[in-house]
């Protein structure tokens, strides 16, 4: 063996025993990093390993490949793998340039109406993604009340690759508006404001500092976004018509052919280009991460005033906002009215009817998510703080293992959790647990990526100094890592709890006799036709997510004040 | 912060003390079932049950794709005590994985016994029939009359106005497929699906959707089972329904036990199997959810076309029960691919 090569050997297995007799030392630490792995490797990896095992097998055990070659061979497998790559890419990037420009809008501009604009960014995550598919035939299908009342267009075809898109982009975008908007927050202005000092023009700040200072923003928004794309099977359903892709083969494989198998290999498949674009941004990103928040004394942000920057801003911001509204404004509509496109007259019928009917799945998707929520955020704080700030062997099988329940379509992870976790040791099914936990770990990723992208920004030296002076690892994370991290623990709180209320597919196959959810009754009205009914339960979702978003606010923000000085 | 976390923690606490307090209901005279029928009719059924016998019912209400799937996941662990509202070839796959347990409810002889299984893997309920719906302004439009063969919707009037669900996710849909197949045999049936392509705008996931499509004006005509177009019609769309001269096929909805269900439940749940078959859920099911009545004994008040009036084909749901994969597929690969040549 070549001496160098074998001395580099010996150096780098000389850190890893560094590491691990650091390790040894801190015993806290160690106690939760082997937590977080038991945690990780039995909710995230054993059920889709699970799964995918079940797909190579036939039902004595034996390797089969049969069902492998009939998905190459009898579906239309690679049609549908690169269609939806193509929608993936193009909505991810899309979604990521407009919660760009909202971010940037809201943290960086003296804007009108901010408040408002913040709002109306969360909107279409509010609600069930098939929502604003249905907001979209109502309104532009070959009948809609736009279309065709008010342009007189007949015929025109929403089927296919361009409103697909357009949904897509609509429902995601907030994905990368809160987790840029976190991280333009916690991005120290006063690099901007350096630049800005020493003569550059906005222009060039913006396209020297601010735009290369949030690449890894834009990237793990990219990452989010292509990945929820390539899962996403609600809007698909509706709207791909002959545009075939991935999650819908896979649906009707399961649910149409009664084929387990082939049905779940085709969801797996899913996970190979969402791992890969994982892996080429966590390398990129490791390779310039950019500290800005260094405990020494910052200037405030100066927003922007010039009329020519915000008055564009605030025109785009202004028409997404309108068509966003337009889109739940007729959701609105058709839980009020008698029978859409025939009687117009105004009806609490829909209302009086989910009250009798729902009462019971309202409670339960409250209940479930609000337990799921915090859990999720937590977790999902810890494992960033874990994989930004500390060594440990096996960190990147961590960072792998919270994304992949995140990386599969949900009918996939609904179902290995079921095989899973039916039967002893572990007999989660008809349980609320099962269902906590796949909206915790369904969540999860996304706490990880907002958590890690803001820690990143932080210099580590505050928080060794914390240690210096003698506070232990638990102490820190909770009174000085945590604490940073606030903007990131908000929006990770917020996108949890509002993936865990309106997540359809992944608990679909979780819900019980004793446990519902909302969104499972909204899939079965639409499915029944009773737009309606399916609306009206929309709108209970949505007051109830906006009340919890208040509620959230108000106690984040509570809690933490006494505390924001410290740091700023 | 420390704080934070405790207050957070307690909550989660107390969240975890009420979850028991709501699950474990299980009563004496209880039982747990998934159902395929939609959430109205599902519960108007069970709250009709409940009125009756003063027994629970706890149910989840899902596709029959999502039922069967699950009920095969859960196979080691049953879950529920039966199942209710899928197709009969549905039941006959289910029973054919070792996925049901039999049973015969006493007044069987009651039903006709063209669908009964001679097993008693499933009890046979209502009968549901494959028509045409049309959005009666359109037709005005176009000055059509509704159509009444199978062949007046290849003409190019209907180019781009048709509307059918997709066959591997809709049990009425794959009927349309597979009496298409009986009727014409394979290949000239598939030939007939392809031309009948070029006129369909867009395949729907659910069986029903296609008639609220066609009540809304998004297309001209839809296909699918009777009891969703009547639905749509009560509702007040402008749909008008009509059926094939050349025969209609049909669906026919079934009960039956899960294998190896739980144990204290079965008692509750063969009375319900029972009564499902009764005067009571037989009359509910026709007015309130247009289906026609399987139990010959049962005459309700007439509202539809009696089932006597519509000509039903000569259709067989075992041979179409077993040959779904391969026509789907067929289906996939011929007629839905051929779409992107057009």
């Amino acid at each position: 063996m070549d001496s160098t090569v074998y001395a580099g050997k010996r150096r780098r297995k000389s850190e890893k025993r560094r590491e691990f007799l650091m390790l040894m030392k801190q015993p806290g630490l160690l106690f939760a990093i082997l937590v977080v792995f038991a945690i990780l490797i039995l909710f995230c990896v054993y059920p889709i390993v699970r799964l995918f095992i079940s797909c190579l097998t036939d039902k004595t055990g034996q390797l089969n490949l049969d069902n492998i070659n009939y998905v190459f061979t009898k579906t239309d497998f690679f049609k549908a793998f690169w269609n939806s790559i193509k929608l993936g890419l193009f909505v991810g990037l899309m979604a990521t340039v407009v919660g760009f420009i909202y971010a940037f809008a809201v943290t960086r501009t003296k804007l009108p109406g901010k408040k408002f604009f913040n709002i109306m960014a969360i909107l279409p995550i509010l609600s069930p993604p098939f929502v604003i598919s249905l907001a979209v035939m109502l309104l532009f299908g070959r009948s809609g009340l736009i279309t065709k009342n008010l342009l007189h267009i007949r015929g025109n075809n929403i089927y296919g690759f361009t409103w697909l898109a357009i949904v897509q982009i609509l429902s995601l975008f907030p994905l990368a508006y809160l987790n840029l908007k976190g991280m333009l927050e916690t991005l120290d202005s006063s690099v901007e404001n350096a630049g800005r000092t020493l003569g550059a023009s906005r222009l060039k700040v913006f396209l020297t500092v601010t735009l290369p200072l949030s690449l890894p923003g834009f990237l793990s928004s990219f990452l989010i976004i292509f990945a929820k794309s390539l899962c996403d099977f609600g809007n698909p359903q509706v709207l791909a018509g002959d545009y075939s892709v991935l999650s819908v083969s896979a649906y009707l494989q399961i649910v149409g052919l009664f084929d387990l198998k082939t049905g779940s290999f085709i969801a797996l498949s899913i996970l190979l280009p969402c791992m890969l674009a994982y892996l080429i941004q966590n390398y990129w990103v490791s390779k310039r991460s950019f500290v800005t928040v260094t405990g020494k004394a910052t200037g405030t942000v100066e927003l922007i005033s010039e009329k020519k920057i915000v008055i564009p801003l605030f025109v785009v911001l202004l028409l997404m906002t309108l068509f966003t509204l337009l889109m739940y404004g007729t959701v609105v509509y058709v839980s009020f009215v008698k029978t859409w496109g025939v009687d117009w007259s105004m009806t609490l019928d829909s209302y009086q009817f989910i009250l009798k009917r729902g009462a019971r799945a309202m409670q339960d998707t409250l209940l479930l998510s609000s337990v799921a929520t915090p859990l999720s955020a937590l977790l999902g704080m810890l494992i960033a703080f874990l994989l930004v700030r500390k060594n440990f062997f096996g960190k990147r099988l961590m960072s792998v293992a919270s994304i992949l329940p995140f990386a599969v379509p949900g009918i996939a992870l609904g179902i290995g959790y079921v095989a899973a976790f039916n039967t002893r040791p572990i007999q989660l099914t008809g349980t609320a647990v099962i269902i906590i936990v796949a909206m915790v770990f369904r969540t999860l990723s996304i706490g990880v990526e907002t958590g890690s992208n803001s820690l990143r920004q932080v210099d580590p030296s505050i928080e060794e100094a914390s240690i210096i002076l003698g506070a232990g690892n638990a102490k820190t994370f909770f009174s000085v890592s945590l604490p940073i991290m606030k903007s990131a623990l908000f929006s990770g709180l917020l996108n949890s709890f509002i993936r865990s209320m309106t997540s359809v597919s992944a608990v679909i196959f979780l819900v019980s006799v004793n446990w519902n959810l909302l969104t499972v009754n909204i899939l079965s009205e639409i499915e029944s036709n009773r737009l309606g009914a399916a609306s009206a339960y929309c709108v209970a979702l949505m007051v109830m997510v906006i009340l919890a978003v208040g509620v959230l606010e108000f106690i984040v923000n509570g809690l933490f004040a006494r505390r924001r000085r410290s740091y700023e | 912060m420390k704080k934070v976390i405790t207050v957070v923690l307690c909550l989660a606490l107390l969240f975890a003390v009420c979850i028991p307090a709501n699950a474990e209901v299980t009563q004496e005279n209880s039982f747990t079932m998934y159902s395929c029928y939609v959430e109205a009719e599902v519960a108007g059924l069970v709250e009709l049950f409940t009125q009756e016998t003063g027994i629970e019912v706890r149910y989840v209400r899902l596709s029959a794709g999502e039922m069967q799937a699950r009920v095969a996941a859960e196979k080691d662990n049953p879950q529920v005590a039966m199942i209710f509202g899928m197709g009969n070839d549905l039941s006959m796959a289910m029973a054919a994985e070792d996925l049901l347990d039999p049973y015969v409810p006493a007044n069987i002889d009651q039903m006709d016994q063209r669908f009964v299984d001679p097993d008693g893997m499933y009890v046979p309920l209502q009968i549901i029939v494959t028509c045409f719906g049309s959005n009666a302004d359109w037709l005005k439009e176009k000055g059509l009359e509704p159509p009444t063969s199978w062949d007046d919707l290849l003409k190019p009037e209907y180019q781009g106005e048709v509307c059918v669900a997709h066959p591997a996710t809709s049990g009425a849909a794959y009927t349309v497929l597979s009496q298409t197949v009986q009727r014409l045999g394979t290949e000239e049936g598939f030939k007939y699906l392809k031309e009948l392509d070029k006129n369909v705008l867009v395949y729907t996931k659910a069986g029903a959707a296609p008639f609220t499509s066609a009540g809304l004006g998004e297309v001209g005509v839809a296909i699918g089972y009777s009891d969703n177009a009547q639905t749509v019609v009560d509702q007040g769309y402008p749909l008008v329904v009509s059926y094939p001269k050349e025969g209609a096929g049909y669906g026919v909805t079934a009960a039956a036990m899960v294998k190896g269900g739980p144990a204290d439940e079965q008692e509750a749940a063969h009375k319900f199997i029972d009564w499902l078959i009764g005067e009571s859920a037989m009359t509910l099911a026709y007015s309130e959810f247009n289906q026609y009545p399987l139990n010959t004994t049962v005459h309700p008040e007439p509202k539809m076309i009696p089932i006597e009036d519509i000509d039903l084909m000569n259709f067989d749901p075992v041979l179409s029960a077993k040959t779904k994969k391969e026509n789907c597929e067929m289906f996939e690969n011929e007629v839905r691919s051929s779409a992107d040549v057009k």
